[in-house]
């Protein structure tokens, strides 16, 4: 069966007002909006374990709107709205609080699931003095934080057994932060994308100097760099790259990058041919054999089944564990060679992650060269793309009467 | 009046705010934080007036204000963005 896993937009579309209302959309970053409603749903002087549990709260619910789709499949142009009637407050163009969005930054990324379940948790909560629900209490959630409990048994003592995901899949795919911060001191590719988004973001903040030489040497004027864009965007001007920092860049980078010429490199990719060729073997080699081993390295950031592997156009042992990967989790035999039926699957699969979160052409440069090499293929291969139903979660049988499987579901 | 230095930002502005407990419980009957009205202005933009700002204590509250240039022949009303900020649903 195929299922994609939830992932975070780049990107989300609120309504200003209740659904069929006529009032008009605003599209905001993801994160952006994660910080509005924060800011806007709770008091910044709380404990940090309550910010955290409703911080949490909020990007699942929002993600659970996104991935099922329950605003775009009942025919709205949006995927949430403003209104708490519905949804989570909103309020166009108000203030953030620095704590909170400390907090989003390092939080966007992560949302809490059943385990066993796909799906981002409709994660309901309401101020438990006025209104009260089935979900979290916003004031209570603050009462549990000054008796000292810590984010995840908030969360529990409202919802039941969850999880919390972290790096959600975008994470992988576009941008990948290295793991561990980046300092003076620090060399490599990384500090190459450090340093080139610093200059691009330069060109519109000039306050942050710029890098003569990009040479993947965090030396000095890098530092003095990095130090000038915390400043600006409000990250502790330490000139240390680490998670909260290095993803301002990014998303400053493709900010900035959207509105100009550097947004389709790559494009010698665009006449590749996804036809099933014939049955591909251990030591085949060739084009087709770097197609299929391109497609599994993106499909291994989203299936645990698939261990990750080199593009070299060479089906070696790593290919073959590959496949075989590929194949337990689509229920096929385990050949470990690629027939008609394993390449469709591959393909079906890496193309519905394609549509869905690849082809945002201001994904993170590193991959933009793969990703718009696949913007434009086949049509008639590519029937994903017009439909809705792949990054749905596939739910459970509606029942005459029924409201919101979600909730039915998943509030305990 | 301020000033914002050539990346957009004002030096932050610290202002008398409620006591903490006032936002700690939900029976206090206080609002909890100080409200703020920001006007900005540049010439050649439209004007912004941003209502309902929140100041809470020991908390940096950032406003974000993004200018849009004005048309070569403004009419009157068009000339401010107007901004209010409701106080949270607690």
């Amino acid at each position: 069966m195929p299922t994609v896993l939830p992932y975070i937009p780049q990107r989300i579309t609120v309504h200003l007002g209740s659904p069929s209302s006529n009032a008009a959309n605003v599209t905001v970053p993801f994160v952006d909006y994660v910080k509005n409603v924060a800011s806007s749903e709770i008091y910044p002087t709380w404990d940090e374990s309550a910010l955290q549990a409703n911080i949490y709260a909020i990007v699942s619910y929002a993600l659970n709107r996104v991935y099922t789709e329950f605003y775009r499949s009942r025919g709205y142009d949006f995927d949430i709205t403003s209104s708490t009637a519905f949804d989570q407050a909103f309020v166009n163009g108000r203030s953030y609080f620095d704590n909170i969005s400390r907090l989003v930054d390092q939080l966007f990324n992560d949302y809490l699931r059943r385990p066993g379940f796909v799906e981002p948790l409709a994660a309901k909560f309401c101020n438990g003095t006025t209104v009260t629900c089935e979900g979290l209490s916003q004031w209570g959630s603050q009462n549990l934080a000054q008796q000292g409990y810590d984010s995840v048994q908030i969360l529990r003592s409202y919802y039941g057994n969850v999880e919390i995901v972290n790096n959600a899949p975008i994470r992988g795919i576009t941008s990948s932060y290295p793991g561990t911060p980046l300092r003076r001191g620090s060399s490599g590719p990384s500090v190459v994308v450090i340093q080139v988004e610093l200059n691009r973001i330069s060109q519109n903040y000039p306050a942050i100097p710029k890098l003569a030489t990009v040479d993947g040497i965090f030396g000095s004027r890098t530092e003095a760099a990095v130090r000038a864009f915390q400043q600006i965007f409000d990250l502790t001007p330490d000139g240390i790259v680490g998670q909260a920092t290095w993803y301002a860049l990014v998303r400053l980078y493709t900010a900035v990058t959207s509105l100009s010429e550097l947004r389709s490199a790559g494009q010698q990719f665009y006449s590749i041919n996804w036809e099933y060729p014939n049955s591909l073997y251990e030591g085949d080699t060739g084009d087709k054999i770097r197609h299929l081993q391109y497609m599994l390295s993106v499909l291994s950031a989203y299936i645990p089944s698939i261990p990750p592997l080199e593009v070299d156009g060479i089906f070696g042992p790593a290919t073959r564990s590959a496949v075989i990967g590929a194949q337990q989790w689509f229920g096929l035999p385990q050949t470990g060679s690629v027939d008609s039926a394993t390449w469709d699957e591959i393909y079906d699969q890496f193309s519905g992650i394609e549509t869905t979160s690849l082809r945002d052409p201001e994904v993170f440069p590193r991959t933009t060269a793969a990703v718009t090499a696949f913007a434009n293929q086949n049509p008639a291969r590519n029937r994903y793309s017009k439909s809705t139903t792949l990054i749905q979660f596939p739910g459970v049988d509606l029942q005459m009467g029924q409201q919101d499987p979600i909730r039915q579901e998943v509030i305990r | 009046m301020r000033l914002t230095d050539r990346s957009g930002k004002i030096e932050p502005i610290s202002l008398p705010v409620p006591d903490l407990s006032a936002s700690q419980s939900p029976d206090t009957g206080e609002i909890p934080f100080a409200i703020v009205t920001i006007h900005a202005r540049l010439r050649g933009y439209e004007q912004i007036t941003a209502e309902g700002i929140q100041v809470f204590p020991d908390t940096i509250t950032d406003q974000n204000l993004e200018m849009i240039p004005l048309s070569e022949l403004p009419s009157e009303w068009d000339r401010t963005e107007f901004f209010d900020t409701p106080p949270q649903n607690l």
